[in-house]
C-alpha cells in the first residue's frame, strides 16, 4: 500500500539549508572556544552563511504550508508531542541566537570573556537542536525508511556539520583555518558514510520486509537510486575523500562544492525515498 | 463522547464497493480520475486519498484452478494512540473517544500527520490546503444515523455498535471461521495501537490485506523519540570531536612554539 505524499521539495531543501546552517555555526562556534577566541572571523563568516539561509528556511516553511496565513497556530497552540511544534521554536532561537553572534567584533581576540564563551556554547546547543529535531520529524513517522531506525538524525547531524563546515571552507581564504576545517571534514564525512551503510543494512537485514523493500528504494530506484549513488554516494562521499588521500590542494574549493552537493543530494534521497516505499 | 467502533467482517465481504460509493455520496467528495497501476486485480482505486475516504483493498489469490478472493475496506482507523494526533503541531488533530477528527479551523497542511499515520489514511487536500479523512460520519452518527459505509453494506460484513461488544463479535466470528478450518483467521484492531475504532475479523494475515502488521508506533512513543533527539545529538557530539580537537590541536602547538622561542630568549 501506498501512502500520500506528505513532504515535497520545500521540505528536503530546507533540511539541507536548516543542516548547513547549523552545521556552520556550530563548527565556527567549536573552532573558535578551540581556539580562545582567534577563530572569530570564522564565526563572523558561518553568520553570515547562517542567517540568511535560515531567513530563507522559514520562507520555505510558510510557503509549503496548504494555509500559510494560519501558521501563528503553530505558535499559539501548546503541542509537546509534537517535533514540529518543538521545530518552530527551535528555529526561531535558533536564528536569535545566530543574530546575538552579529553583535561580536570579527576581528580575532586573544582570549574569550565568560559572555563570548556562554554565547558560543548557546550557538552550539541551539544548532544541534535544529539539526537534530529535522531527522527527529522523519523518525516519528511511518514510513520504513525513516521510521524502522533511530538513523536517520544521526546522518542528519553528521551530514549537517560535514555541509556546514564545507560551507565555511568555500567562504575562507588558503591559511591553517581552511586546513584545519578539511581535516575536520574529512573525518565526519568518514563517519556519515558508515552510518548510511549502516542505516541501509539495518533495514536490509533486520526491519523486516517491508525495511528491505525501502532500502532496495534507495540503492536500486532509477531516480532514488541514481542520485543516491551519483549524488550522495559519489559526489558527497567518495571524491572528497579521494582529493584529500591524493592531496589535490588546489581542489579545495570544487571538494567543498561536492561536499554541498552530497549533502542536498542525501536530503532529496532521503525525504522522496522514504516516501516511495510501500507501508505494507 | 463516541465510544463506538465499527466492525469489519472481512469474512462477509462481497467486495461490492457500495461503501466506498455511500461514503463519496454521503461526504460529497467527488469521483477522481484513476489510473490502473495495480494490473491482475479488480482492486479500484489503488489507495486512499483526499478525495476517497474509504477503499476496498482486493486480493486475489490463485493456487492451481482455485481462487481465494479476500476483501477488505480500509479508511482511517480511529486508532486509540492515533499517531496524526500526536504529531499534529497546531492541535487540529484531536481525539473524543473511539473518534479521531480534525478540526478544520486550526489545520495548516503541513502534512506532518500524513506522514505519520501508519495507514496512509490522512491524506492532503491541495484544493482546500488542509488534510482530509474519514470522520466516522460523526455527523450522522451524533443524530442515532449509522455511518454511511455501515447502512449501505448488503451483506452485513459492516456493524457498529458499542466497541467492547464489536470486539467480543469479532472474537466470537474468529471462533466460527477456525471452526470451518481457516486457520489463519484472526482479529486485527483490537490491541494494535491502543485499540482501533475499526475492529476486523481477518481470515489471512493482515499484509494479505494490505493492513501493516505492526503499525508503526514511533509518533506515539515518546521514550522512543527521546531516544531518538539523544541518538542525533549524540552523533552530532561525536562529529564535533575533530573540530574540537584540530583546532585545539593549533592553539596547543602556537603555545609550545610561544614557550620555547622564550627559552631561546
Amino acid at each position: 500500500m501506498m501512502p500520500p505524499e506528505a513532504f515535497g521539495w520545500e521540505i528536503w531543501l530546507y533540511f539541507f539549508l536548516g543542516g548547513v546552517a547549523g552545521g556552520a555555526i556550530a563548527a565556527a562556534s567549536i573552532a573558535d572556544l578551540a581556539r580562545d577566541g582567534r577563530e572569530r572571523p570564522l564565526v563572523m563568516r558561518a553568520t553570515l552563511i547562517a542567517l540568511p539561509l535560515l531567513a530563507l528556511s522559514s520562507v520555505l516553511l510558510l510557503w509549503d504550508l496548504g494555509r500559510s496565513e494560519r501558521f501563528l497556530n503553530l505558535l499559539t497552540a501548546w503541542r509537546p508531542t509534537s517535533p514540529m511544534w518543538w521545530g518552530t521554536w527551535i528555529l526561531i532561537a535558533t536564528s536569535g541566537a545566530t543574530g546575538l553572534l552579529l553583535l561580536r567584533s570579527s576581528r580575532p581576540a586573544a582570549r574569550l570573556t565568560l559572555a563570548a564563551r556562554a554565547l558560543l556554547s548557546l550557538n552550539v546547543l541551539a544548532a544541534t537542536a535544529l539539526v537534530v529535531y529535522t531527522g527527529v520529524l522523519l523518525t516519528t513517522s511511518s514510513r520504513p525508511l525513516w521510521s524502522a531506525t533511530p538513523l536517520v538524525p544521526v546522518i542528519f547531524a553528521l551530514s549537517a556539520l560535514s555541509t556546514g563546515i564545507a560551507a565555511l571552507a568555500l567562504v575562507s581564504r588558503a591559511g591553517p583555518t581552511a586546513d584545519d576545517l578539511e581535516r575536520a571534514d574529512t573525518a565526519i564525512l568518514v563517519l556519515e558514510g558508515a552510518a548510511i551503510a549502516v542505516l541501509l543494512a539495518w533495514l536490509a537485514l533486520a526491519a523486516g520486509p517491508v525495511g528491505a523493500r525501502a532500502a532496495g528504494v534507495v540503492v536500486s530506484d532509477l531516480l532514488v537510486g541514481g542520485v543516491f549513488w551519483i549524488g550522495v554516494v559519489g559526489a558527497g562521499l567518495l571524491l572528497p575523500l579521494l582529493a584529500v588521500l591524493w592531496r589535490m590542494r588546489s581542489l579545495t574549493l570544487v571538494r567543498a562544492a561536492l561536499v554541498l552537493a552530497g549533502g542536498l543530494a542525501l536530503r532529496f534521497v532521503i525525504v522522496a525515498g522514504g516516501q516511495a516505499a510501500p507501508l505494507v | 463522547m463516541t465510544t463506538q467502533a465499527v466492525l469489519v467482517d472481512t469474512s462477509r465481504c462481497i467486495g461490492c464497493r457500495a461503501c466506498m460509493v455511500a461514503c463519496k455520496e454521503w461526504n460529497e467528495l467527488p469521483a477522481e480520475h484513476v489510473e490502473r497501476t495495480l494490473p491482475g486485480s479488480y482492486q479500484n482505486r489503488d489507495d486512499l486519498t483526499s478525495q476517497t475516504w474509504t477503499v476496498v483493498h482486493f486480493a486475489e489469490q490463485a493456487s492451481g484452478d482455485d481462487m481465494r478472493w479476500l476483501f477488505a475496506k480500509t479508511q482511517c482507523m480511529h486508532c486509540a494512540d492515533a499517531a496524526c494526533v500526536s504529531v499534529c503541531p497546531t492541535g487540529a488533530m484531536q481525539k473524543d473517544g473511539t473518534l479521531t477528527y480534525l478540526d478544520e479551523t486550526k489545520c495548516i497542511g503541513e502534512g506532518y500527520c500524513v506522514a505519520a499515520c501508519p495507514f496512509g489514511a490522512v491524506a492532503l487536500d491541495e484544493g482546500k490546503g488542509i488534510v482530509q479523512k474519514c470522520t466516522l460520519c460523526i455527523d450522522r452518527v451524533e443524530h442515532g444515523e449509522l455511518p454511511a459505509c455501515v447502512k449501505a453494506c448488503p451483506a452485513d460484513a459492516l456493524e457498529f455498535g458499542d466497541r467492547a461488544q464489536m470486539v467480543a463479535v469479532a472474537e466470537a466470528r474468529v471462533g466460527t471461521l477456525k471452526g470451518r478450518g481457516l486457520a489463519r483467521a484472526r482479529t486485527y484492531g483490537v490491541d494494535e495501537l491502543g485499540g482501533l475504532g475499526y475492529v476486523y475479523v481477518l481470515q489471512d494475515d493482515p499484509s494479505v490485506y494490505q493492513l501493516p502488521e505492526r503499525p508503526s508506533a514511533r509518533p506515539v512513543d515518546i521514550p522512543v523519540q527521546a531516544r531518538d533527539w539523544v541518538a542525533g545529538a549524540a552523533a552530532f557530539g561525536l562529529g564535533a570531536i575533530p573540530v574540537w580537537w584540530v583546532f585545539r590541536r593549533r592553539t596547543r602547538l602556537a603555545s609550545e612554539a610561544a614557550e620555547r622561542e622564550g627559552e631561546v630568549r
